[in-house]
């Protein structure tokens, strides 16, 4: 079948459909579903129905009702989906709010990300400020806290959570941590969290955190600088 | 339709598994998402699972993951029909279902040269049943009809398969969602089937074979 491009550059509405490319640099509006295989917006566009993508370029501001399907997404604006998103790859530069689930094989946070429901990763990589209202199921964890991180549940097999170095001012002026209600996983190391429970076979709690109750199987490490209130052995 | 719960902890215990395991299985769908039960308990929120069910099936995944891939395995316990076909020959020569099953389905439905998933399925639950002694061929008539008519609606659901019966008459039943039914004083149910493991039994048959 043959793809046509959709492409607006001033203001403009356009129905959904088969495309190869679709680009709105302008204002524009999207009704209907959409199947194409760049779908690429710098302007500010709207979309009503679910887009189906090979790869995904969001730089400036895009509302999306619907769900969103694509090899790839980049994100380095403003994007707030009200539908899941399904993917390979995901990497959010700017502000990401995304309202469904987020199943994907790889991850990866600059910028701050809301999730209202799950977030499940072979690899989930964050670097920025993120909440994630439901579970956050990955493979490989690797958090570098730079600002607020929230999440109700964390599971995976190899969870890593550090704070990178800080200057002095923003350690006066800004809030960094992880807060989550339960982890667990088979490796855990963790810095800066406060949870209720860490569960996990080797679990090495690091300094600034809060923790209520440790339990592992084979290994428990606590550092110095790290409240836990009680830790058993299973 | 009460069922027995494991938490999570105990169920780690009892086979051996690893929380990281378990999160990957969940995260690539073998293990079903409203299998994960969250109750408050007084050290918080912990999720529970329907115990039977999840420890067979953590038992198959254990036996098989040596030789399938997760997402082989993954297919094997979706509820949504493989897109298998199977032709005459190759299906009575694979002994999925007994002959006298094979000979009334061809009977009822007339001669066919190649099956679809969901007529196999067909088969194979007309077979389960009528071994099982509960139901008659004349009975098993109308089986086939009911699952032919419906079951394409709430196929990739999980759904029971019930067979009631009262005074001599006697009802099928498909009932999606596993939603508590009650019935009057005097009702019998013959039947009560889980249809999703029927499904994941007639696939493992089909790929040994």
């Amino acid at each position: 079948m043959e793809r046509p491009d959709l492409v607006i550059a001033g203001v403009g509405n356009a129905s959904g459909g088969v495309y190869n490319l679709v680009k709105i640099a302008g204002h524009g509006k999207l009704h209907g579903d959409i199947d194409c295989i760049d779908f690429n917006i710098q302007g500010n566009a709207t979309i009503h129905g679910n887009v189906k993508a090979k790869v995904t370029n969001i730089s400036g501001r895009a509302h999306m009702i619907g769900t969103l399907r694509s090899e790839q997404i980049k994100i380095q604006g403003n994007a707030s989906i009200h539908g899941d998103i399904e993917c390979k790859e995901i990497r959010f530069h700017g502000r990401g709010d995304v309202k469904g689930n987020v199943m994907a094989e790889e991850v990866c946070i600059h910028g701050e990300t809301e999730i209202v429901g799950d977030c499940a990763a072979e690899v989930f990589d964050a670097s920025g400020s993120f909440t994630i209202g439901g579970l956050l199921n990955a493979g490989n964890i690797h958090i570098k806290l730079f600002g607020n991180c929230r999440a109700k549940e964390i599971g995976g097999e190899k969870i890593e959570v550090k704070q990178q170095g800080m200057t002095f001012f923003k350690k006066l002026f800004l809030h960094v941590g992880l807060t989550a209600e339960s982890i667990e996983g088979d490796e855990i190391y963790v810095e800066h969290t406060k949870a209720k429970v860490v569960r996990g076979n080797q679990v090495i709690i690091g300094p600034g955190c809060d923790i209520e109750l440790v339990e592992y199987k084979d290994a428990f490490q606590c550092d110095k600088g790290a409240k836990v209130g009680s830790y058993k052995k299973i | 339709m009460e069922q027995e719960l494991i938490s999570k902890k105990e169920l780690l215990e009892l086979t051996g598994i690893s929380y990281g395991q378990l999160y990957r299985w969940k995260r690539k769908k073998l293990i079903p998402e409203e299998w994960f039960i969250r109750k408050s308990t007084f050290t918080g929120q912990e999720t529970f699972f329907p115990k039977e069910k999840i420890l067979s099936r953590i038992e198959k995944i254990k036996n098989m993951k040596d030789d399938l891939s997760l997402d082989e395995l993954a297919s094997m316990f979706s509820p949504n029909p493989a897109a298998i076909t199977l032709s005459k020959e190759e299906f009575t020569k694979r002994n999925i279902v007994s002959l006298t099953t094979f000979r009334f389905y061809i009977e009822q439905k007339g001669e066919q040269g190649a099956f679809s998933f969901a007529q196999l399925l067909q088969m194979y639950v007309l077979e389960k049943l009528l071994q099982t002694g509960d139901v008659s061929l004349e009975e098993g008539k109308l089986l086939l009809d009911v699952l032919e008519n419906h079951y394409s609606k709430i196929q990739g659901r999980s759904c029971e398969l019930l067979f009631i019966r009262k005074m001599g008459i006697s009802i099928w039943m498909l009932v999606a969602n596993g939603s508590d039914v009650y019935f009057e004083e005097g009702v019998k149910v013959v039947v009560r089937l889980h249809l999703p493991s029927c499904i994941e039994e007639l696939k493992m048959k089909i790929s040994e074979g």
